[in-house]
């Protein structure tokens, strides 16, 4: 191999290494699945090593490894198809009403506030995890892995407005969820009018 | 700035994606307002307990490794000519050829798909819309039972079909509205679903367009069902004519509804 070619290949080994954990772990947001995350990761970097001489150096890797791990994503979603499989995907959710108009952001009453957020440990995941796509993958994304709204939109191939709206709206969705887990568990009182 | 100014921005504020001169204006105003900062205060940290429950599993410990592996292995320098090799180079640019050919027919469904994904979305809308309107307003047929409905539908189109029987107590069908979706017309039967409005859209699909619609090739009886936008949505295709179910019901009472007659 030679020199320049060399080079560029420890370049691109040094990124895997580096973002593999972000890819893998935002594959396992789109898939729920760890094993189908692993091999999505795997055909991500593959694919990327071949346009890589297109990423930009000094440019965002992140966004740009993503955003093929998204188009990865969808492809094999596409190809799945064949199986003559009924799809059923998860949309009851602990307290959330599909139906319901998304609310303005508003305040938690203040007598419930400290204990609403030292409750809640593995159900944070499992809420999340629960939401519909487009809202849990940008939760994810914006709070997990901390991208920036410009990001996530290059990501998802969707307007910087939209964005805010699904981070938004899945973070009301979330709270929604754990509030009603905790007025369950009677830690909370329904809300006073 | 009043607080119905300030509201739609906090969103952008709580995420840091106002400019400078904005931010500043908005921690003026929540300087004064208890109400605001207590919102801006909320959405911390929601933010922050979703950071501390939300730990990222790393990748397996040898994902990188074997990614690295397949990387050398793909550029291991190439060999001499050799008849193996020529064989092999054939076979490659037959493969390249088939490859070339599966791409296009890919983008053309990949076209498809979305054209049926956009249409959905505009199923969904008008849903949306119907859910608010009071079902003896909304409906052409009002029903009286299956068969009236079907009898109803027929007279308005030429493909042959029966409407679905939608087996469960808690299923009661309202009646049935001819419309246009998307350029097409389609009729809507609506039923009133574990106490949520649902619609089913029936459309005809001579040219097979909507196939490309679902994630599980829609075959003969085959359902698939997709969460979008919050709602529920089941497709399945008989004959010529697709269906699309638009719900807020829950999976667990879609399977035990619709899986039951049509499976
Ligand atoms: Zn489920
Ligand atoms: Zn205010």
């Amino acid at each position: 191999m030679q020199g320049e070619a060399q080079h560029t290949l420890l370049l691109y080994e040094d990124l895997v290494q580096k973002h593999v954990d972000l890819v893998f772990h935002v594959a396992k947001g789109f898939c729920r699945d760890a094993h189908l995350a692993e091999e999505l990761t795997q055909i991500t970097f593959m694919k990327a090593w071949k346009s890589f001489s297109k990423f930009e150096q000094g440019t965002n890797f992140k966004a740009w490894i993503l955003k093929i791990l998204r188009n990865v994503f969808l492809d094999n979603q596409r190809a799945s198809t064949g199986k003559r499989s009924i799809k059923f995907s998860h949309a009851h959710i602990e307290g959330f009403d599909p139906e319901a108009k998304p609310e303005p952001p508003r305040a938690i009453d203040l007598d419930s506030r400290e204990i609403f957020y030292d409750l809640f440990g593995d159900e944070v995941a499992r809420f999340l995890h629960q939401m519909p796509e487009e809202f849990r993958v940008a939760v994810l994304l914006a709070d997990v892995e901390g991208l920036d709204y410009e990001e996530i939109a290059d990501v998802l191939d969707i307007p910087r407005g939209t964005v805010g709206s699904r981070v938004h709206r899945g973070r009301a969705i979330l709270s929604k969820s754990l509030r009603s887990y905790a007025e369950k568990l009677g830690y909370l009182k329904e809300r006073k009018i | 700035m009043k607080c119905e100014e300030v509201i739609p921005l906090l969103r952008e504020y709580v995420d840091r994606e106002l400019g400078d001169a904005d931010a500043r204006r908005i921690e003026e105003h929540l300087d004064d307002c208890h109400e605001c900062a207590s919102i801006v205060r909320d959405e911390n940290e929601l933010k922050l307990v979703i950071r501390k429950h939300v730990r990222p599993d790393p990748a397996p410990a040898n994902l990188a490794n074997v990614i690295v592996r397949k990387l050398r292995e793909e550029a291991q320098p190439a060999r001499r000519w050799s008849i193996q090799r020529i064989i092999t180079l054939g076979f490659i640019a037959s493969a390249a050829t088939i490859f070339v050919v599966f791409t296009t027919l890919m983008i053309i469904s990949n076209q498809q798909h979305q054209n049926a994904m956009r249409l959905l979305d505009l199923m969904i809308d008008d849903h949306v819309k119907a859910s608010n309107f009071d079902p003896d307003e909304l409906v052409d047929c009002k029903a009286v039972g299956a068969e009236e409905v079907e009898e109803w539908i027929r007279s308005h189109r030429t493909d042959n079909f029966r409407v679905p029987e939608l087996e469960s107590g808690n299923v009661k069908m309202l009646g049935a509205k001819c419309c246009m979706v998307g350029g097409r017309e389609v009729e809507v039967v609506f039923y009133e679903w574990d106490g949520k409005r649902t619609s089913l859209f029936i459309v005809s699909d001579e040219e097979n367009v909507l196939q490309a619609a679902d994630p599980a090739n829609l075959v003969d009886a085959d359902k698939a069902m997709m969460s979008r936008r919050g709602f529920n949505v089941v497709c399945w295709k008989r004959d010529e004519t697709f269906f699309a179910l638009v719900t807020g019901s829950e999976e667990r009472s879609i399977v035990e509804t619709i899986g039951r007659s049509y499976n």
